[in-house]
């Protein structure tokens, strides 16, 4: 197992008692109207939201808090203001044509969203409480796609561009993660953490803080409730349960809002295909929008071909992203090169062959002192440079610390030409194709269009028809081209 | 190994503090992070982590559970359980594990005298429940068409270092053609498929993996060779539909669980000896410099699992262990030993590096510190 | 004689006052002991706080109960003319058929006769009863007994019958759990057919409950819960009463005292049975 970027970078935080970067460029696209959202909900009760506290990013919050998110109607009148302020955060993102991102403090929030969306959009009681759990869904269905802009977690997007001298897990504490980055001054940063973590900043309150403040407060106006007490005494007690409640969501979206700042303010180098991003996720939620406008429905469960379809898109997009973050940050290519997924090295005996007339073969080896490499022959590459350049491997050779890479190129060889030699060149196995998802969709609809036997209901095994075509002289070739 | 002699052994290591019972918890919690010799001591001497960190290093307890969440766990058990298992018994016939015939239930609480604070009335409390636990399982050991098919609360022990602990699983399940039971776990955690927790998931499992040890000790007891076949290493869990107090139920395997459990409960006895060489002659446990003592392994997930974790942390920042920034810098940077030294290497400062392991470390961790500040 | 709620905040507030002292005291006496952990002082220190918040929200409500009317604090019911729990108790068990447990009887007592009895008031019933037996065994006609369990003959103490019965009605035998609970079921089913309006409506959640195979916001239909109630009944019924008979000849073999009570459990002895009388 080699040594990785990501151990060296938490090694030197350690020492330095303070976060280091992690990437050279902000790996994110910040919407300057982004809403900031933070639902804490009753423990144990995964579907409730408690108090909430809404905001677009740099302003301050709107607050509102149910006494007991147990009761059905006052948690639905929750549900309905969250809605009304997301309905109008997304009509207005529709007049621009963009698209909407909402923030959240923790990959705890993340999926607290994500329970709400399922079970709110198929709620048969209130319209405008279904119409919530369908924006929602928007946000919670997009955010496992690789590049996604719509829903963000201040942990995730802060860990993508820090390291911490601490474990990856409890990096997901927003308020430990905020204090390595800004240590308090002539303070243990260890000690400082450990403090900082005793403040909640997911979606849930801490169980002492339960035990001490909130259950008091929540029975004394339930209790006030079963006996019938008047509209004044339980406003009061309600506004009790209120006061506990902003002892918490404050600083959590404090917090958040902090960590936008940060990104915003201390990473003014954008990716370079920040602009596509943005496109596609403009597109997708345009998308998502018409499907609602046009009355369909959200399932609960894909059928096997939706499936496939998701499926595919979420490995084209985090290739597409990954590659794309390559290109543009400097961090991202060290650890490309360090994994030895991409290939670096000096140029040797370049060479251009006559093979018939007005055929040219080019050739040259390329020699690596990487450490690890995965790379292998007939694997394709592309020049980082120019991606109009494509290269064939033809032979891997191990010589000591060395490695010596044969290669021959495919694509690219009037327009880019042969490289010279001792340069240094870097190849790459993948180049951000924007288009490939659109091509993907329709190669998969096609083949698609017929469900497979194996997911047809009493799908029977197809009987064996022999193939007319010969047998191929290289089996293996056949099948290493069909990549 | 005789109890009494063993029993001595542990007060003694115990020193002033009274013996707690682990319950399911504290058993599956020494096979979560079974490298760490101070879980195994305090488990094995009958003393909670959470104890451990109030008692012995005068941490300030902390609350594990929330009352709300307890109120709810409570609330969604005895809708389960209320009217003699109705609803738990719904929800095996709905999948199909249960037949109409197959209807018969047995609450182990309802046949004992209520608990009380009285440790006389307590005790005879929770040996009656034991009792009739003992009397049904053996029931249908011997294959009596009347044993239940549904035990509530059975109270069952599992066997650590010759001394019984007790354990009540929620439930055992039987179909009258199955050779024994099963363990049921039920858990207030909303159920949402694959996007379940997984460390909910992951704690419930184990918890029943102790529910499977416990059942295999009691066939054991009764003459069975069989064990595995006749207990295998399955469990059932119940959890909530999100949003209502609606059940599911998921059959799980338990396979690892269940062994990395009876691998520890295996090495107990050694472990016993062990701690005692480690320590002074007449030293115990109750001394928070003799604790400090007995070798940790601080993971990234003993935070889940044990009161300890804060204080363990702390002791490997201060001895600059490498999993202090994660369990892969543990596995990485283990030649190095420490983390001061793991920098060292990788500055090219202090002393060279001492042998083979070393060196190739120096050479991956100064190659890598290089693409990093060449890259930053 | 009744208190006015003001008065009994004041005592309430007099008697928290006194405990907030004596907690400050302590967290004073703490901090001058410079061997006290930390963990002690926030303990004690919590302790003082929590105690604060007490004294709050009783001032708070002193502050209120001075504005609004004294007599808003909960529905009283006068206990006068009123019939004695244990009769009212043996009422329902009859009408219900089977041994029961004491949730079913207070919700069965609040939706059929609009009475309150907390199920947490079994406990000492029960023991009320056994005393008076024991004091004088046929100072009544009928006693609240346990049900009794068909193997070993030992009481189920949360399962309530009456002496009156026939020895296996009261008898649990492997599968009368089940029985009892369809014929429970049944009996509530049979109150509902002939009772007003509000009991009905009363008795709707009692019986979604208990027929578990109905979907949760399933409309009632009680002609169909009864007949698959009786449907499965009829299946498991005839050997469930089989072998309650044979318990019963068991039973009838013991004293008087134990074939109502039940006999006393028994507790298997070896090393196994050494639970530690701590949770």
């Amino acid at each position: 197992m080699a040594v990785d970027l990501e151990t060296i970078a938490r090694l030197v935080a350690f020492d330095k008692g303070k976060a280091v970067p992690i990437a050279s460029d902000l790996q994110i696209v910040i919407q300057p109207d982004a809403l900031v959202l933070c639902c804490i909900a009753l423990a144990g009760e995964d579907t409730t939201v408690h108090v909430v506290a809404c905001g677009s990013i740099g302003k301050p919050a709107e607050f509102l808090s149910v006494p007991d998110p147990r009761f059905r109607d006052d948690q639905y009148d929750l549900f309905a203001w969250i809605g009304q302020r997301i309905e109008q955060y997304y009509a207005d993102c529709r007049r621009r044509g963009t698209h909407p991102q909402i923030w959240v403090s923790s990959d705890a929030a993340v999926k607290h969203l994500d329970v709400l969306s399922d079970r709110l959009r198929y709620n048969r009681e209130r319209a405008d409480v279904r119409r919530l759990g369908e924006l929602l869904t928007y946000a919670t269905e997009r955010f496992p796609v690789g590049g996604q802009q719509a829903l963000y977690a201040a942990t995730s997007a802060l860990r993508q561009h820090y390291a911490t001298g601490q474990q990856a897990a409890e990096d997901a504490h927003l308020g430990t993660l905020l204090t390595w980055i800004d240590p308090p001054r002539k303070t243990n940063i260890l000690a400082a953490v450990a403090l900082a973590e005793q403040t909640p900043m997911g979606m849930k309150t801490d169980p002492e803080f339960d035990r001490t403040k909130l259950d008091p407060v929540v029975r004394a106006y339930n209790e006030a409730r079963r006996a019938g007490a008047s509209t004044a005494q339980l406003k009061r007690r309600a506004q009790n349960i209120h006061d506990a409640l902003m002892t918490v969501v404050s600083p959590i979206y404090d917090a958040t809002q902090a960590a936008v700042e940060i990104l915003r303010t201390r990473w003014p180098r954008r990716l370079l295909t920040a602009p596509q991003l943005q496109d596609r996720e403009a597109q997708e939620f345009d998308n998502f929008m018409q499907s609602r406008d046009n009355g369909f429905f959200l399932p609960t469960r894909d059928k096997p071909k939706a499936a496939a379809l998701k499926l595919t898109e979420r490995e084209i997009a985090l290739q597409t992203v990954e590659a794309a973050v390559c290109i543009g940050d400097r961090v991202a290519l060290a650890k490309a090169r360090l994994a030895g997924r991409i290939l670096e090295g000096t140029i040797e005996n370049p060479r251009r062959v006559w093979v018939r007339p007005r055929v040219f073969e080019s050739t040259f080896d390329l020699i690596s002192s990487q450490r690890v490499l995965r790379i292998r022959p007939r694997d394709e590459l592309i020049l980082l440079t120019d991606p109009r350049q494509r290269v064939l491997v033809r032979n891997v050779e191990r010589q000591g610390r060395r490695t010596r890479v044969q290669l021959e190129i495919i694509k690219g060889k009037n327009a880019v030409g042969l490289p010279s030699a001792s340069s240094i060149q870097v190849f790459t196995p993948y180049v951000p194709d924007w288009n490939s998802l659109t091509q993907a969709r329709i190669q998969l609809a096609e083949r698609l269009a017929v469900q497979p036997w194996t997911h047809a209901e009493n799908g029977a095994m197809p009987q064996r028809v022999p193939s007319q075509l010969p047998e191929p002289a290289d089996l293996l070739a056949a099948v290493e081209a069909l990549r | 190994m005789r109890a009494s002699t063993v029993d001595s052994r542990i007060a003694a290591l115990r020193g002033s503090l009274g013996p707690e019972e682990p319950g399911a918890r504290g058993l599956e919690r020494v096979a979560r992070n079974p490298e760490c010799m101070r879980l195994r001591a305090l488990t094995i001497v009958g003393v909670t982590p959470a104890t451990a960190a109030k008692e012995i290093y005068g941490e300030p307890a902390r609350e594990e559970q929330s009352p709300f969440a307890l109120a709810l766990g409570n609330q969604f058990e005895k809708n389960l359980f209320d009217n003699s298992a109705a609803k738990l018994l719904q929800l095996y016939r709905d999948a199909g594990r249960l037949t109409t015939n197959e209807c018969k239930v047995a609450v182990i609480p309802d046949l004992a005298p209520p608990l009380s604070s009285d440790p006389r009335k307590l005790l005879v409390s929770l040996g009656r429940r034991q009792s009739e636990t003992i009397r049904l399982l053996r029931a249908k050991a011997a294959g009596n068409k009347d044993a239940p098919n549904i035990i509530i609360k059975p109270r069952m022990f599992v066997r650590l270092l010759g001394i019984g602990h007790a354990i009540e699983p929620d439930a055992l399940i039987a179909a009258d053609a199955d050779r024994f039971y099963r363990p049921i776990e039920v858990k207030s955690y909303p159920d949402r498929a694959g996007k379940t927790d997984s460390a909910d998931v992951r704690s419930a499992c184990r918890q029943a993996a102790v529910g499977v040890v416990a059942l295999r000790e009691a066939i054991r007891e009764f003459g069975f060779r069989d064990v595995d076949v006749a207990v295998p290493a399955i469990g059932d869990l119940v959890l909530r539909v999100p949003g209502s107090m609606s059940a599911k139920l998921r059959s799980m395997t338990l396979r690892s669980e269940a062994a990395s459990l009876e691998r520890a409960i295996d090495e107990a006895p050694r472990n016993l000896d062990e701690l005692e060489a480690m320590l002074a002659p007449g030293a115990s446990l109750d001394d928070p410099l003799i604790l400090d003592q007995i070798p940790t392994s601080y993971r990234t997930s003993c935070k889940e699992h044990c009161a300890l974790a804060g204080k363990c942390k702390q002791q490997a920042c201060a001895a600059g262990e490498p999993a202090v920034i994660g369990d892969m810098a543990r596995e990485l940077l283990a030649p190095a030993g420490t983390v001061t030294r793991a920098l060292d290497l990788m500055n090219g400062r202090g002393v060279p590096p001492r042998t083979a392991e070393e060196v190739a470390l120096a050479e991956q961790l100064q190659e890598a510190f290089s693409e990093y500040r060449r890259a930053v | 004689m009744s208190r006015a709620p003001s008065d009994r905040l004041r005592q309430r507030l007099a008697k928290i006052s006194e405990q907030h002292r004596s907690a400050l005291d302590s967290f004073e006496r703490l901090l001058a002991n410079p061997n006290a952990s930390f963990a002690e002082l926030d303990a004690a220190d919590a302790a003082v706080k929590k105690l604060s918040a007490g004294r709050t929200h009783l001032m708070e409500d002193l502050r209120l109960a001075q504005f609004e009317e004294p007599d808003r604090f909960g529905v009283y019911r006068g206990r006068a003319g009123q019939r004695p729990m244990r009769e009212v108790v043996l009422d329902m068990a009859d009408e219900l058929g089977v041994p029961v447990s004491p949730r079913l009887i207070s919700d069965y007592a609040v939706a059929t006769l609009g009475l309150s009895i907390p199920p947490t008031r079994f406990g000492s019933l029960r023991r009320d009863e056994e005393r008076a037996y024991q004091r004088d065994a046929h100072a009544r006609p009928a006693w609240l007994t346990p049900a009794i369990n068909a193997a070993g003959l030992a009481a189920i103490p949360r399962l309530i019958a009456s002496s009156a019965w026939e020895p296996e009605r009261r008898l649990i035998a492997a599968r009368t759990l089940r029985v009892n609970h369809l014929k429970a079921l049944l009996a509530l089913l049979k109150k509902s057919s002939t009772a007003d309006e509000r009991v009905r409506s009363a008795l709707v959640t009692p019986i979604g409950r208990f027929a578990t195979w109905l979907p949760v916001g399933a409309k009632l239909n009680l002609d169909e819960v009864a007949e698959k109630a009786n449907a499965e009944l009829a299946s498991i019924e005839q050997e469930d009463k089989e072998r309650r008979i044979a318990a019963a000849r068991e039973l009838m073999k013991l004293t008087p005292a134990f074939q109502l009570w039940g006999r006393p459990g028994l507790i298997e002895g070896g090393e196994m049975s050494r639970a530690r009388a701590i949770g």
